[in-house]
C-alpha cells in the first residue's frame, strides 16, 4: 500500500478520525481530521498518521537545528546565546531565542574558563539539543564554534591565525573555539 | 448610510443596479497569494474597484515583552487606509474608524488561529487599502486569511467575508459605493465555512428581523463562493514551487 499524498488548503477534510492520528498540521473537529495549514498532506498508512508539511512553516526551533547566534552573557559556566538564524531559514524565529550553552559542550577538549572559547559578541554556529524548558546548544563539533570573534579590546572583527584570532588593531591574538569555515559565512 | 434618502434610484425595474450587477450578484473578485518577498505570508485582492494588500509577519517573538501570552500567541491586526484611497485625502495614521476595524478583523481571525500552537509569541496581521469603494473591511479579511494561510500560520479554515445590505427597499449583496452611502442598511459578515460560525457581524441602518435573516443569507452564500476564490489563490501561489505532482486520489478502503 503506497502513501497518499496531495496538496490540501486549511480547513479541508482529510479523513475520518477513526482512520487516522492527528500529526502535525491537522486538527480533529467532530469526528473528522482537517488540515490547518496549505501544504502536502501525507497519509501514512502503516502507522495511521495523518500529517500536512506546510509549504512556508514558520522557524521554529526544534532539536536537531544547526543555528546561528551571538553570545549576549558570559556567566562562571555557561554562555548564553541570542539565536538569530536557523540555517537554511530566511523567516524569523518564533519563541523563545534565548540559549544557553554549557562549558562543558562547548569544545571536545576540557574548557578550563568559558572566556578561553568565547567572549561578549562572538558570532556562533551551534546545534540545539533541548527546546523546552530552555534552549540548549552545543558547540562541541569542528562545523561549530566561533564564526566572526570581537576583539574584547576594540570590538573590531578579528582574523584566523593559526589556532588563534588575531586582531590587526590591537596586535594582539586571542583563543577562541573556530568553527570550521571562519569568517567564510555571514 | 447618509440620511437613507430613497428618492436616488439605484435598482432599476429589472432589478439591475447602477453598475450592471443583479441584486445578488458579487463584484468581480481577484485574490493573488504572495505577492511581497519580505512578509512571511502576503495576498493582493481586487474586489471590483477596492484594492486591497495584507502581509502577515511572524509568529514571532513578542515584543515589548509584557505583553506576551505564555499560554497562546498575540495576534495583532493593523487595518489602515492609504491617504490616496478615496477621493477626498485621508489623514493618515490610525483613526476612530481603522482602529475599529482593526479590532473587529483581529477577533475574527483569533477564534480561527490555533494561537495556543505558539505561547509567546505575536502574528503581525497588515491590510492595506491601497483603493477602497465601499466594502473594504471584507475585502481585507479575505485577503488577510489568505495571507496567513500563505504565512503557514495553522488556522481552522480559511475566513470569507461578504456584505449584504438594503437599499431602495430592496436586499442587494456586496454594496458597491452609492448603495452605502445612500443605502438603507448595511451588514457585513465574515463566516467560518467548515461550521458555519460568524466571526465577524456588524450592522448599519435598520433591517426588520425576516430582511436581515435573508441578508445574512445571501451574505453567508456568497461567502462559499470567496472561500473558493481564496482556495483557488492558494493553489495558484504553490502549484508553481515545484513540489505540486499531479494530485493523486484518496484511496479509501
Amino acid at each position: 500500500m503506497d502513501n497518499v499524498e496531495r496538496t490540501v488548503m486549511p480547513g479541508d477534510e482529510i479523513a475520518a478520525a477513526e482512520e487516522y492520528v492527528c500529526g502535525p498540521g491537522t486538527y480533529e473537529l467532530e469526528g473528522k481530521i482537517f488540515a490547518s495549514v496549505a501544504g502536502r498532506l501525507r497519509l501514512d498508512l502503516r502507522e495511521k498518521v495523518a500529517e500536512v508539511k506546510p509549504f512556508n512553516p514558520p522557524a521554529q526551533l526544534k532539536s536537531g537545528d544547526i543555528v546561528i547566534g551571538t553570545v549576549s552573557a558570559i556567566r562562571s559556566s555557561m554562555a548564553e546565546v541570542e539565536i538569530s538564524e536557523i540555517e537554511g531559514t530566511e523567516r524569523g524565529i518564533t519563541g523563545d531565542v534565548d540559549a544557553s550553552l554549557h562549558v562543558s559542550k562547548m569544545s571536545s577538549r576540557y574548557v578550563e574558563d568559558v572566556r578561553d572559547v568565547y567572549r561578549l559578541g562572538d558570532y556562533v554556529r551551534a546545534r540545539v539539543v533541548q527546546v523546552s524548558p530552555s534552549v540548549q546548544i552545543v558547540t562541541d563539533a569542528d562545523d561549530f564554534g566561533v564564526i566572526k570573534a570581537l576583539c574584547s579590546q576594540c570590538r573590531s572583527a578579528m582574523v584566523l591565525k593559526g589556532r588563534d584570532v588575531y586582531c590587526e588593531n590591537c596586535e594582539r591574538a586571542e583563543r577562541r573555539k573556530i568553527a570550521r569555515g571562519y569568517s567564510t559565512v555571514e | 448610510m447618509g440620511g437613507g434618502s430613497t428618492d436616488i434610484k439605484l435598482i432599476d425595474e429589472k432589478g439591475i443596479r447602477l453598475d450592471g450587477r443583479r441584486v445578488d450578484q458579487l463584484r468581480p473578485i481577484k485574490i493573488e497569494a504572495g505577492v511581497l518577498k519580505n512578509a512571511d505570508g502576503s495576498a493582493y485582492v481586487e474586489w471590483g474597484k477596492n484594492k486591497v494588500l495584507a502581509a502577515v509577519y511572524g509568529p514571532r517573538e513578542a515584543h515589548p515583552r509584557h505583553i506576551q501570552d505564555p499560554t497562546r500567541a498575540v495576534v495583532d491586526v493593523i487595518y489602515n487606509m492609504c491617504s490616496f484611497s478615496v477621493e477626498e485625502r485621508v489623514r493618515p495614521g490610525p483613526g476612530r474608524r481603522s482602529v475599529e476595524i482593526s479590532k473587529v478583523i483581529a477577533d475574527a481571525f483569533r477564534n480561527v488561529i490555533f494561537t495556543e500552537q505558539f505561547p509567546r509569541a505575536k502574528i503581525d496581521v497588515y491590510i492595506e487599502i491601497l483603493q477602497a469603494n465601499a466594502g473594504t473591511r471584507c475585502a481585507g479579511v479575505v485577503a488577510a486569511s489568505v495571507a496567513l494561510a500563505d504565512a503557514g500560520v495553522p488556522m481552522m479554515d480559511l475566513v470569507p467575508a461578504c456584505a449584504a445590505g438594503k437599499a431602495n427597499n430592496q436586499l442587494i449583496l456586496d454594496l458597491g459605493k452609492e448603495e452605502d452611502n445612500v443605502g438603507q442598511a448595511d451588514l457585513p459578515t465574515a463566516i467560518v465555512p467548515k461550521t458555519g460560525e460568524i466571526v465577524l457581524l456588524q450592522m448599519d441602518g435598520h433591517l426588520t428581523q425576516d430582511e436581515f435573516d435573508r441578508a445574512l443569507q445571501m451574505s453567508m452564500n456568497a461567502c462559499m463562493q470567496i472561500y473558493e476564490l481564496q482556495k483557488d489563490a492558494l493553489r495558484r501561489r504553490y502549484a508553481t514551487s515545484a513540489n505540486d505532482a499531479p494530485d493523486t486520489e484518496e484511496v479509501r478502503q
